[in-house]
């Protein structure tokens, strides 16, 4: 783990294989910022799906790196997640219709809807250098601070 | 994670997944599980007491495998899931899909 900026930040390569380190480095990171065990899994998830999709549909089998940064900015916990793959924004992603008869259920946009389900915002963007970031926030106190980008 | 199989009796298969399934880990549940299917078995019981956590490329498995296996004359059952991972199928929506029992021992019945 490094620290940029006084934010614990991780920067690993985009493989399936790396996500179990991963949620292990997410779950300790949110811990230690204080965040109550059932909202650290929850984020865990969300992380794990964020990544999962960068590795599938951003970088699509391509080596590349992930950096993840989490931070705590007063009642609301940041991910922050960069990557250096063509441009992918999951939040365009539509949501699967969870009423649909096991036949016509869709199996894909499931991650999305589980982030989607967890976090209470989900934000997208290009970067200058042609790369995604890509910003969860999730509010642990009845605070309604906005956040609209990762800093 | 790890998985183990065996027929019982009735020719139910029972699967005890260990550990945590993820976008890497699905890959070998979906294989053992296409295997089980292509072998004829399609009364499958997944015992996920053992199991810590669950995403989304996991679900997929699941589902795609009960979808095969109706199709088959038989589902996929679950038994014995944590709260945590009982969440994230309750988040999918597939706790309606799929009969989820609190013991292997419920879902080996009736069939």
């Amino acid at each position: 783990m490094k620290t940029r900026a006084s934010s614990p930040f991780l920067r690993i390569a985009a493989k399936l294989e790396n996500l179990a380190a991963i949620r292990r480095f997410v779950e300790e990171t949110a811990a230690a910022l204080g965040v109550g065990l059932a909202t650290v899994t929850d984020i865990v998830l969300a992380v794990d799906e964020a990544v999962s999709n960068i590795v599938v549909h951003g970088y699509q089998g391509q080596p590349g790196a992930i950096e993840i940064e989490v931070k705590r900015e007063r009642d609301a916990l940041l991910i922050c997640l960069r990557d250096e793959a063509p441009p992918f924004d999951p939040t365009n992603v539509p949501a699967p219709d969870l009423t649909a008869p096991l036949e016509q259920r869709a199996t894909d946009g499931m991650g999305i809807h589980l982030i989607r389900q967890i976090m209470d915002k989900v934000t997208h963007r290009k970067t200058s250098q042609g790369g995604n970031e890509l910003l969860l926030v999730k509010r642990l106190g009845e605070n309604s601070e906005d956040f609209d980008m990762c800093n | 994670m790890k998985i183990s199989t065996c027929v019982t009796e009735n020719g139910v298969v029972l699967l005890e997944v260990e550990g945590e399934v993820d976008a890497h880990t699905a890959r070998k549940l979906d294989k053992t599980l296409k295997d089980l299917l292509a072998q004829g078995h399609s009364r499958l019981v997944l015992d996920a007491s053992q199991m810590g956590y669950i995403s989304s490329a996991g679900l997929r498995v699941v589902l795609l495998t009960h979808r095969k296996a109706r199709q088959l004359g038989g589902e996929v059952r679950l038994s014995g899931l944590n709260a945590q991972v009982r969440r994230i199928f309750e988040i999918a929506g597939f706790d309606e899909l799929l009969r989820i029992s609190d013991t292997r021992q419920e879902s080996m019945e009736g069939w």
